[in-house]
């Protein structure tokens, strides 16, 4: 039997984690792929050139029918006999759409999947990535929502897939009805797909600013992430913030500065290529955990940092 | 108005937990356990409304072991009317959970179900989506700002890269994010005088199915090779450039 993969969101966009997912699902065998939401037919444009989908499932949206997770779940549960797997990237979307599914099956879905193992287990991150449970699947079709950071992304091919239209089932199922999207940052690329990102901490309140973050993430070309710490304390906003309950993240390059470097945020940091830390205290946990790290105030080491970057990139070194 | 609020018993969150040497547990260094933290978030929405008179009855559910009792006494204490146990050996699965709390509201006529977003010790967030499914009621997860207008739920909840909003009829299931509102401390005279309040206790009613799935083992997290400490900005520099990751 396949599996099929739903693809992913980001902010009515579609997203990179897609071709992740389809990653994981290969390691199970035939693949097909759903696209469903009101930007159902984005989603199955931007999926056409991943290799190993046969099918690429659209699903869509009537002018009657609000494209919402309820409606799109119980398509998902009319589908769901067909397969054995079915398999996301983790983000708000998948998710609430997955664990849905998961209620109307009787289903539980398992989310911050880490690895796909043989004989029907995978593991999972729990506890804020301090342990990783291993978990024995017995009911299917088993509700996988993967850690879009522990698998590459799919290849591309020169065969796009063929997209195949699916009608939304009527429902009369009270539904949550959309009212839009708002964004704070569209200015800075966003934290899933940047090759760098910097991240600041509560040393930042000092200055009662993010500046010096600012600063040297556009020198860098970068994402600007956060500490909770530095959320709550209102320099940086709630969608900036990276951890167990924030955004989980896999750069080149995490440069963190005046972050303490609590189990909780480096929980959405630890996947990431490079972790490079700034911090004026030598016993903070962030210079345990990163591979390079510097004892310094941030207000002195983030702007001859950002400087040496900047004369770099105008050739002069 | 009447909101049934799931609440969960977690390790504290401070404390670091380790996988014990043969993988077959998990290692807390300290037995208190604390109010799963988004939990405090969704009890204190629901006494906000309470106290707004938008709520007649404010009702904690656990699904969970007997010892889980002194978090339900945490949540009369903070102001909710009622705690209900509903009592389990293991720590239950997700679908246990949702099936619980959907029997409960529904049995109760409760219209609206507060959760959080996650239980920070297992990290499924999928319990309020799942209770929604089972009970064919509209969903809203991580939500940081409700607002009331004609007996519908506005809502604004965190999404990569922003914020979506929702407007959802009542009955409906919300989970609650950061930033929804700052949970009060419990007092000293609150938590005297609930006491002596009874915790009601449940049944949980035979599982339909078995769970789809269950733990086997646990693995320590794979570790990252050491780092090095550099002494000087330009170091830091030439480090990057080296790597090749500027
Ligand atoms: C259930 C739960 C979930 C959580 N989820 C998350 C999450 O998703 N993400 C998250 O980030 N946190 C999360 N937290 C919070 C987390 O536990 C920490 O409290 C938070 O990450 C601390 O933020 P911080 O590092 O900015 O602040 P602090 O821990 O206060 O660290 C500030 C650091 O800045 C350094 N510093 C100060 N001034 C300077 C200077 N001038 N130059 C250089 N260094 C300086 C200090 O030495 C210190 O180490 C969660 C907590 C709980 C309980
Ligand atoms: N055993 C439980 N008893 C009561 N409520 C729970 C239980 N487990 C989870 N919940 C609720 O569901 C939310 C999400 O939990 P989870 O899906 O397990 O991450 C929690 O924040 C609680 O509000």
């Amino acid at each position: 039997m396949k599996t099929l993969v739903l693809a992913s969101d980001q902010l009515g966009l579609p997203s990179e984690r897609t071709a992740r997912a389809i990653t994981a699902a290969q390691q199970l065998g035939r693949t097909d792929l759903l696209a469903a939401g009101h930007n159902s037919r984005e989603k199955a444009l931007a999926a056409h050139y991943f290799a190993g989908v046969e099918t690429i499932w659209r699903l869509v949206p009537k002018p009657t029918l609000p494209a919402s997770i309820e409606s799109i779940a119980l398509h998902i549960a009319r589908l769901a006999p067909q397969y054995r797997w079915i398999i996301a990237a983790q983000d708000r979307f998948t998710l609430d759409v997955m664990a849905r599914v998961g209620g109307l099956l009787g289903l539980a879905p398992l989310t911050q999947v880490h690895a796909i193992l043989p004989n029907d287990q995978v593991s999972r991150m729990i506890h804020a990535g301090q342990a990783l449970a291993k978990v024995q699947l017995k009911q299917f079709p088993a509700l996988l929502s993967i850690r879009p950071t522990a698998f590459p992304p799919a290849a591309i091919t020169a065969n796009p897939t063929p997209i195949v239209d699916m009608e939304y089932n009527e429902t009369t199922q009270p539904t949550s009805d959309h009212l839009g999207y708002h964004s704070l940052t569209h200015q800075r690329p966003d934290l899933a797909d940047a090759k760098i990102v910097v991240a600041g901490g509560l040393g930042l309140e000092t200055a009662g600013s993010f500046q010096a973050v600012e600063e040297l993430a556009d020198h860098l070309g970068a994402a600007v992430g956060a500490t909770r710490g530095a959320v709550d304390a209102g320099l940086a906003a709630s969608e900036l913030q990276i951890g167990q309950t924030g955004r989980i993240i896999a750069p080149k390059l995490y440069v963190g500065m005046g972050l303490s470097g609590a189990i909780q945020h480096v929980a959405g940091i630890k996947d990431s290529e490079m972790i490079a830390a700034i911090n004026h205290d030598p016993a903070a946990p962030i210079h345990a955990i990163a591979d390079v790290s510097l004892v310094a105030d941030l207000f002195d080491a983030a702007p001859r940092l950002g400087h040496l970057i900047a004369t770099r990139s105008k050739g002069i070194c | 108005m009447k909101i049934l609020v799931g609440v969960k018993e977690v390790g504290d969150p401070a404390i670091p937990v380790h996988v014990g040497s043969a993988g077959e547990t998990l290692e807390y260094a300290t037995e208190a356990g604390v109010i799963n933290p988004f939990d405090e978030i969704a009890l204190e929405e629901a006494i906000l409304l309470k106290e707004r008179k938008l709520a007649s009855e404010v009702v904690a559910i656990a699904v969970g072991p007997e010892a889980w009792q002194g978090t339900l006494r945490t949540a009369l204490a903070l102001g909710a009317d009622r705690a209900v146990l509903v009592p389990v050996e293991k720590p239950a699965n997700p679908v246990t959970v949702a099936r619980a709390l959907a029997n409960y509201a529904r049995s109760s006529n409760c219209n609206l179900i507060l959760l959080g977003r996650q239980g920070v010790d297992m990290d499924h967030g999928v319990t309020a989506a799942m209770t929604a499914g089972i009970l064919g009621w509209p969903q809203a997860t991580c939500v940081s700002q409700i607002a009331w207008q004609d007996g519908c739920a506005l809502v604004t909840r965190e999404v990569e890269g922003g914020q979506e909003r929702l407007k959802l009829p009542l009955p409906a299931v919300i989970s609650c994010d950061l930033g929804l509102n700052t949970p009060r401390h419990v007092s000293l005279p609150n938590i005297m005088k609930t006491r002596s309040k009874a915790i009601e206790h449940c049944p949980l009613e035979a599982d339909p199915s078995p769970p789809a799935w269950q733990i086997i083992g646990y693995l320590a997290p794979p570790q990252r090779p050491l780092g090095q400490r550099v002494s000087s900005v330009d170091a830091l520099f030439d480090h990057l450039v080296r790597a090749g990751v500027l």
